[in-house]
């Protein structure tokens, strides 16, 4: 279960296409929490070690990865985030003369407006404002919307677990944060690769980095402002559709391209009963003078009849047979057509 | 006063969809009243 | 007829071959349950939703047999179609109690399906208004068809009171189903990165809506062909009337195909994806819309012209599987497009079974219904005036 770099390159072109649906929070800017925390990703410092999984498998009670850290075999194929693996290590660009490989950790992002958070249905999913997006398995169903929506392919799910199946994914390893420590990946990287902290002072940082070495990144800070901005932020060494992620992702967060579509929904039931409602009198309305214009026209017929006028009925009776036959005519198949008849079974 | 567009989201449409099933119990009444006058 | 005869050993044999089926599958449902959807499925963390999300949606649409007829005949007050409203709102119901089924046996934590009533209501989400409307649509199909057991159980008063709601619930069903059609469509609109470009519009939900009338409507004819195919004189409206009927409803599947069509020519043009119609996906595309949506359009306006049902039946044929394909090209087939073969997902075998199973358990019900209750014949006791 890879993240290949094909199928984000398709998301710049579609999410080109899209316009952005009205939606009353499009008419201001959530700046978020404003002193969250997130962690800052330097591409060019990441050698690739590994130790950043091994931790975090540490950390999270996950067995340990069989293919053992240096072995470089393990880079061949790009790798996903599985229930075993909360984050992972891809090589993006191997070594060549001059220049070292290039790596990038991926895990889930902390998105500023999370996509999982906005369409989990029992609210399992929630942005603390520390930052990390927290998971709460006691009260999810598992319907796995939140890993179908994450542009990121960012989680997982226990499908092998009949009775407590979990979605699984980095936490940003909450509890530690809580107790003041880093998370076990910023710890444990051995060349300062991943750096903890205020997502503002970190954004600073990036800046300045990018500043100091104008040729050694992309120029825009991964993460800052795409899809609504995310707490985890990524410099890359090369351009993001080479490291696995996406180019020119819009601004705009990915809830956005749905709470348009659902705020219709109050609306169709303010909307449908009265329309509809009125559709039906309309219907009834129509009956009603039809059925009294049949019985008018039966008044006449029989008032003629009474006052014995032979040609009022001659006229009346011709009129109303010639009605019938042409009523008859209508409803008769065609003469053309061979399709039915009394004891007529169509087959098709 | 909210921080996060997921947070206005989540109160207005959590307000919007009371408002409607009140709107859609609110015209049973409404539309029986108003029909009364044909039968 | 072939009716089970209570006591005797005589079974026909449309339930014998599907109770071997049903047996089967049943016992795929356990292994589900018993070892979890790792083992009965072929999910990944990369494709979560697969081919039970394909068929969610077909079932879905496919259902829609029931808020279509009651549209037409009791709020636009087409009261020639009034056979078929038993049978239609029925399949309905048994369609959406499929949905709900194969919903269960996709969801992880089946049992705690109530939990968005019951514990926290995730508001911003798809998922939430869709299972909102499920169950207010599920319970008013249900009421709209307890007449049916009324009438069955002998109770006059319940019959008569709730055959007077019939109206309000015809409103409250058209406009719940609107909602739900089209809020199943809204679910991929969270993720243009993911569905190719043909599939993925802002106006998804349109389409899905749309798409559901035309598939509800060619349902509707298909059933009453079938319905007087199986049961053959207990069926009360004769094939001539049935194939009047039929007709007429070829009409309104000409329209709806024609007005599904005109939108999604607009989404085309609309998006700017002109160039994308004449890729390898466009071929398939055309394919979907031209070959399984234009060309059952073109069938059902000749033989609604020259009064031909049995065309007719197959347009309608046609319509309901080129609502199919839709409904699985959107979920499974266009889902996930640009990832290499060997990365996509492929459904297993106990897939299909399952899915098999449950089609299958489907028919069972409905015929057991047709043939027990008042669906297809009017109760000796209650014929209309």
């Amino acid at each position: 279960m890879t993240i290949s770099r094909r199928e984000f390159i398709s998301g710049l072109a579609t999410s080109a296409l899209i316009s952005s649906t009205a939606s009353a929070g499009a008419l201001k800017r959530f700046r978020g929490y404003p002193q969250r925390l997130g962690l800052l990703h330097d591409t060019a410092l990441c050698v690739g070690c590994r130790r950043c999984e091994l931790a975090c498998q540490e950390v999270n009670g996950l067995p340990p990865h069989p293919v053992p850290i240096g072995e470089a075999k393990i880079f061949e194929k790009p790798r996903g985030v599985s229930e075993k693996l909360y984050t992972v290590v891809n090589r993006y660009r191997q070594a060549r003369e001059s220049e070292p490989a290039v790596f990038r950790k991926h895990q889930c992002m902390h998105c500023n407006e999370p996509c999982c958070v906005s369409v989990c249905f029992v609210k399992a999913l929630v942005k603390t404002p520390e930052g990390p997006v927290l998971y709460h398995p006691e009260l999810c169903v598992g319907c796995r919307y939140c890993i179908f929506a994450c542009p990121y392919y960012a989680l997982a799910y226990e499908y092998g677990d009949p009775r407590t199946p979990r979605v699984v994914r980095c936490t940003m390893c909450y509890p530690r944060i809580k107790e003041g420590k880093s998370p076990a990946c910023a710890e444990a990287c051995p060349t300062g690769a991943i750096r903890f902290g205020r997502r503002e002072e970190l954004l600073k940082l990036a800046r300045q980095r990018q500043r100091k070495y104008p040729d050694r990144y992309f120029p825009e800070i991964f993460g800052e402002n795409e899809y609504g901005g995310t707490s985890w932020l990524t410099l890359l060494k090369l351009p993001p559709e080479q490291m696995g992620l996406a180019a020119d992702l819009p601004y705009e967060p990915l809830p956005n391209l749905t709470t348009g579509f659902l705020s219709l929904a109050p609306l169709v039931v303010a909307i449908f009963p009265g329309l509809l409602g009125g559709i039906y009198a309309m219907t009834r309305r129509r009956e009603e003078l039809a059925r009294l214009q049949k019985q008018q026209e039966l008044e006449r017929l029989r008032k003629a009849l009474e006052e014995k006028s032979a040609e009022e009925v001659e006229k009346l009776k011709r009129h109303l047979l010639a009605r019938l036959e042409k009523a008859e005519f209508d409803r008769q198949p065609q003469a053309t057509d061979k399709t039915t008849g009394a004891s007529g079974e169509e087959n098709k | 006063m909210f921080e996060m567009l997921q947070d206005f989201t989540a109160f207005t449409k959590s307000c919007s969809y009371l408002l409607a099933a009140v709107i859609l119990i609110a015209y049973i009444p409404f539309m029986l009243f108003l029909s009364r006058r044909d039968d | 007829m072939n009716a089970l005869r209570p006591g005797g050993i005589k079974i026909a044999p449309f339930y014998l071959v599907s109770g071997v089926i049903l047996i089967f599958g049943a016992v795929i449902v356990a292994l589900r349950y018993a070892y979890g959807l790792a083992y009965a499925t072929n999910l990944t963390q990369t494709t979560t939703w697969g081919l039970w999300t394909g068929f969610k949606l077909v079932f879905v649409a496919l259902a829609a047999s029931g808020f279509t007829l009651t549209t037409g005949v009791y709020i636009f007050g087409m009261h020639e179609y009034h056979p078929l409203v038993r049978p239609a709102v029925l399949s309905g119901f048994v369609g959406y109690s499929l949905f709900i089924l194969i919903l269960l046996f996709d969801l992880g934590r089946s049992w705690r399906i109530f939990y968005p009533f019951l514990v926290q209501a995730g508001v911003t989400s798809a998922l939430f208004e869709i299972a909102l409307c499920v169950l207010l649509y599920y319970t008013t199909q249900f009421l709209e068809l307890t007449p049916v057991g009324f009438e069955w159980l002998g109770w006059r008063r319940w019959r008569k009171v709730m055959v007077g709601a019939t109206v309000g619930l015809s409103i409250f069903g058209l406009l719940l189903s609107a909602l739900h059609q089209s809020t199943l469509g809204a679910l991929y609109l969270t993720v243009p990165g993911k569905l190719h470009p043909l599939w993925y519009s802002p106006y998804l939900p349109l389409h899905f809506f749309l798409s559901s009338v035309m598939g509800g409507i060619s349902m509707v004819m298909l059933l009453g062909w079938a319905s007087k195919k199986a049961f053959g004189n207990k069926m009360e409206l004769s094939w001539q009337e049935l194939d009047r009927l039929t007709v007429g409803l070829g009409k309104a599947g000409a329209i709806s195909t024609a007005v599904y069509l005109a939108v999604k020519a607009l989404d085309i043009s609309l998006g700017g994806k002109w160039h994308e119609v004449s890729s390898g996906w466009g071929a398939w595309y055309l394919l979907e819309t031209l070959g399984c949506v234009l060309f059952p359009c073109m069938v059902f306006a000749y033989s609604h012209h020259h009064r031909k049902p049995g065309l007719i039946r197959l347009a309608a044929a046609w319509t309901v599987f080129g609502v199919v394909l839709n409904r699985l090209n959107v979920a499974v087939v266009a889902f996930n497009w640009t990832f290499p073969t060997n990365e996509r997902y492929f459904p297993s075998w106990m897939e299909w079974v399952v899915v098999v199973f449950l089609i299958v358990l489907g028919l069972v019900i409905y015929r057991l219904v047709c043939e027990r209750f008042a669906i297809v014949n009017q109760h000796p006791d209650y014929l209309s005036h």
